[in-house]
């Protein structure tokens, strides 16, 4: 289709992305542009398109919120760029998937209630043997009244890791969707990290946003500690990402480098302290308005709020 | 964790910026966001660092007063029932009086949000934001 089109997988391959994630790229969107500005372009253009179509989960929200920063990003860091649009292709490709997803998910909660613990009534339904007194004649020992009852079958042996089985329950049970654990899975490329600003709404009071300073992952307590300084004071907010109460986690801005450790403590100290977030904050509703203004049709109740709120 | 001799800002246009925590009132053990404690004032808003000198006459307390007092920030931290967890950089108190209303007027900076439930409302209707 497009002349350029090897010379630009040559380029992208010398670049260090994956290959197969490039062969994503190429079979989701069918032309290789030359220019990378126009190919980010021209996949905000598809990916808008699908947003008229489907409504999409709060994964998806930081991509559509940072069409301009890109762009910035492309001209200082033309690296910066691929790695952003390899990241747009991804998030088409989950799309698909997670539909699908979506589909298997209602036959989960029946096989789970299968696997649960068996009540104890089963065994108490089984014939009791009665206790024998061996005699001096073997053939007619001593039946006593005594009964006995079999052991009931061990739970541990069925359930050998219980507690593990628990969290992937409750997780199932509070994230049904399976949103927030991708938000926040160590093997998705577009997950939250360490560094970037979140904010997340709860069911009472304003939203909270901040620097994520660390995640703690222990199954369904996983949580997140985000910071933030309010009338110049900083102020850090635990929350628990499965929490009923947690209404909703977006990424407002992704920090362009990772960071090289897990818990940015040092954070804390005016020297790295990153402030206010809360131009950060602005910037990303300015740009999420333009979609929601455009997409009108394909939008979301929850966004319909947050117009609102504003 | 406020328990005595712990130094707090004061947040409030009541005149003090430094208080000394000599007393919990009420429990024994530490004070968190929303417990009352009896406070003297450690250095007043306005004054020189010579020494007294000549305060505003808007402070309504002076250096050596005693006062009860909220807290309102902790650098400790303090979980919420739905499980959450908020922690400030300082620890900051409100001065009130005896009857409980406030010595100031205004609140300048972010309070917890546990003084509603600590039934404090009125200190969190002067804030500016609470967290």
């Amino acid at each position: 289709m497009d002349p350029g089109s090897p010379k630009n997988s040559s380029i992208a391959t010398r670049s260090g992305s994956h290959p197969e994630i490039l062969g994503n790229y190429e079979s989701g969107i069918s032309f290789i542009p030359t220019n990378p500005l126009e190919a980010q372009a021209r996949v905000d253009f598809s990916r808008a398109s699908r947003h008229l179509a489907t409504s999409c989960d709060e994964l998806l929200r930081p991509a559509r919120s940072r069409p301009d920063e890109m762009i910035v990003q492309s001209a200082r860091r033309p690296l910066g760029c691929w790695k952003s649009v390899l990241r747009r292709s991804r998030q088409q490709n989950q799309l698909l998937s997670r539909t699908l997803a979506s589909i298997s998910t209602p036959t989960e909660p029946p096989a789970s209630n299968a696997g649960a613990i068996p009540p104890a009534t089963i065994a108490a339904r089984k014939a009791p043997k009665f206790h024998v007194i061996p005699t001096k004649n073997p053939d007619n020992p001593i039946r006593t009244a005594f009964a006995v009852y079999s052991p009931p079958p061990s739970a541990r042996k069925a359930h050998p890791a219980a507690l593990v089985e628990y969290h992937a329950q409750q997780i199932r049970r509070l994230d049904r969707t399976g949103a927030r654990t991708a938000l926040f899975s160590k093997s998705n490329p577009d997950a939250a990290k360490p560094g970037d600003v979140l904010q997340v709404t709860t069911n009472r009071g304003e939203p909270f946003a901040g620097a994520c300073l660390q995640i703690r992952r222990a199954g369904v307590d996983t949580a997140i500690l985000l910071r933030n300084t309010l009338t110049k004071v900083g102020v850090e907010m635990w929350y628990k990402i499965y929490s009923p109460s947690v209404l909703g986690i977006e990424i407002i801005w992704r920090r362009p480098k990772r960071a090289r450790r897990a818990r940015l403590m040092h954070m804390r100290r005016a020297k790295h302290d990153m402030g206010n977030v809360d131009h950060l904050v602005e910037a990303w509703r300015r740009a999420r308005n333009v979609f929601s203004s455009r997409g009108k049709g394909g939008n979301t109740g929850r966004q319909g709020k947050n117009s609102k709120r504003r | 964790m406020i328990q005595l001799k712990t130094m707090l800002n004061c947040i409030d246009n009541s005149g003090a910026a430094i208080v000394e925590c000599a007393l919990v009132v009420g429990q024994k053990r530490h004070a968190s966001i929303g417990d009352r404690f009896v406070a003297i004032v450690q250095k007043q808003r306005g004054a020189t660092d010579a020494g007294m000198g000549v305060a505003s006459a808007a402070n309504k307390v002076k250096r050596g007063d005693i006062r009860h007092a909220i807290v309102v920030r902790t650098k400790k931290k303090v979980q919420r029932p739905d499980g959450s967890v908020v922690r400030f950089d300082d620890n900051a108190c409100v001065l009130i009086s005896k009857a409980g209303d406030p010595i100031g007027t205004r609140v300048n900076g972010v309070v917890g949000a546990e003084l509603r439930r600590k039934k404090w409302s009125k200190i969190l209707s002067m804030a500016p934001m609470h967290a």
